[in-house]
């Protein structure tokens, strides 16, 4: 027997089985808030009337129990403000020459020692690289389709003139 | 917070709207910088992902459609990716002259994130784990997210990340058996 909840999800209304609220614990622990929604409630059932479902979720529990002692990294106060000035700016449209110069204003917020000449060095000798690569290395050898740097799969919309630079 | 807010922040913050990206900030940062530090195990590299993590918000904001993705799961998304990227950078490599590789004299920066040995211990096994697997279980268990939101960020079934999880926690399970039967 099944119903659904907001999501349209089918909740499991019929009991589950010692081993499926095994399996539940392997994945997701002792923690009721974190099994599936559609199978909170016949799994706490379970929980109820068998005495064997119960040691299962106290030594489940154990392993949360030490998940739990992993310290939390904060970040530190001036992030935020660094954030702040490298965020969007109001005003219309901005054209490539003011995009190149927000990128500047970020990267002197992001790293304010940096020499303003090195980030138009870095991007051109990062893109002559490029082109030096992408020129004289056979396909399979540079891995061409394939994303080995995951980051990049966001793309920025730096879409510079010819011959503008970043300063 | 809902999506639904999140989208309108987003609209407001892709006009300049400063208000809007500090509530951006607020909401968000400290959930992207914990999950990079669970990670990577080491808070300095966690803070860097954050940052460029949010670099990349800013830059996505006038593309950003509401209704789409949630904000959370773009943000776990870009930043474990930016995660793995430098996961895989720090593993070693071999010398190209076969010759032995300087000793790496800098601190490990596993100690100076967890300060008592069981954390240091958890920390250890957590970092051995696959990667999907270690992302699965901190995006799970720490961050609190669905496993349908889970999937959403590793790009995966949500079979796929409950066998991510339970594989995970089985090895975590064997190898911190002392410490769970103390």
């Amino acid at each position: 027997m099944t119903g659904s909840n907001g999501n349209g999800e089918r909740i499991v209304r019929q009991p589950i089985s010692i081993d499926r609220f095994r399996t539940l614990l392997d994945a997701y622990g002792a923690a009721a808030e974190r099994w599936p929604e559609v199978e909170r409630a016949a799994a706490l059932a379970l929980v109820a009337e068998s005495a064997e479902a119960r040691t299962l979720m106290d030594d489940a529990r154990k392993l949360d129990d030490l998940l739990d002692s992993l310290p939390v990294a904060e970040p530190s106060p001036d992030l935020t403000e660094r954030l702040l000035a490298a965020a969007p700016v109001a005003g219309p449209a901005p054209s490539a020459r003011q995009r190149s110069s927000w990128i500047r204003r970020s990267i002197g917020a992001l790293w304010p020692e940096l020499p303003a000449w090195r980030p138009a060095a870095a991007l051109a000798a990062a893109l002559a690289c490029g082109l030096v690569t992408g020129a004289f290395l056979p396909a399979e050898e540079i891995g061409l389709g394939q994303q080995t740097d995951l980051s990049a799969f966001v793309l920025f919309d730096f879409d510079l003139e010819v011959g503008e630079t970043l300063l | 917070m809902t999506q639904s807010e999140d989208d309108a922040l987003m609209q407001r913050a892709s006009a300049g709207d400063r208000a809007a990206c500090g509530m951006l900030v607020q909401r968000h940062l400290r959930p992207v910088t914990a999950f990079a530090g669970r990670l990577l195990s080491d808070r300095d590299d966690a803070e860097e992902v954050a940052q460029e993590t949010f670099l990349r918000l800013w830059t996505e904001a006038p593309r950003w459609r509401p209704g789409g993705a949630k904000l959370s799961t773009w943000l776990f998304r870009v930043a474990h990716n930016l995660a793995i990227d430098r996961i895989r950078r720090r593993r070693p490599t071999t010398p190209l002259d076969g010759g032995i590789d300087p000793v790496d004299t800098r601190p490990d920066p596993a100690q100076a994130y967890a300060a008592d040995e069981t954390a240091r211990r958890v920390a250890a096994a957590l970092a051995d784990l696959p990667e999907r697997q270690r992302a699965a279980i901190v995006l799970c268990h720490h961050q609190g997210l669905s496993n349908a939101d889970a999937a959403a960020v590793l790009g995966v079934g949500v079979e796929a990340v409950e066998s991510l999880l339970a594989r995970g926690r089985r090895t975590l399970r064997r190898r911190l058996a002392d410490e769970a039967d103390a």
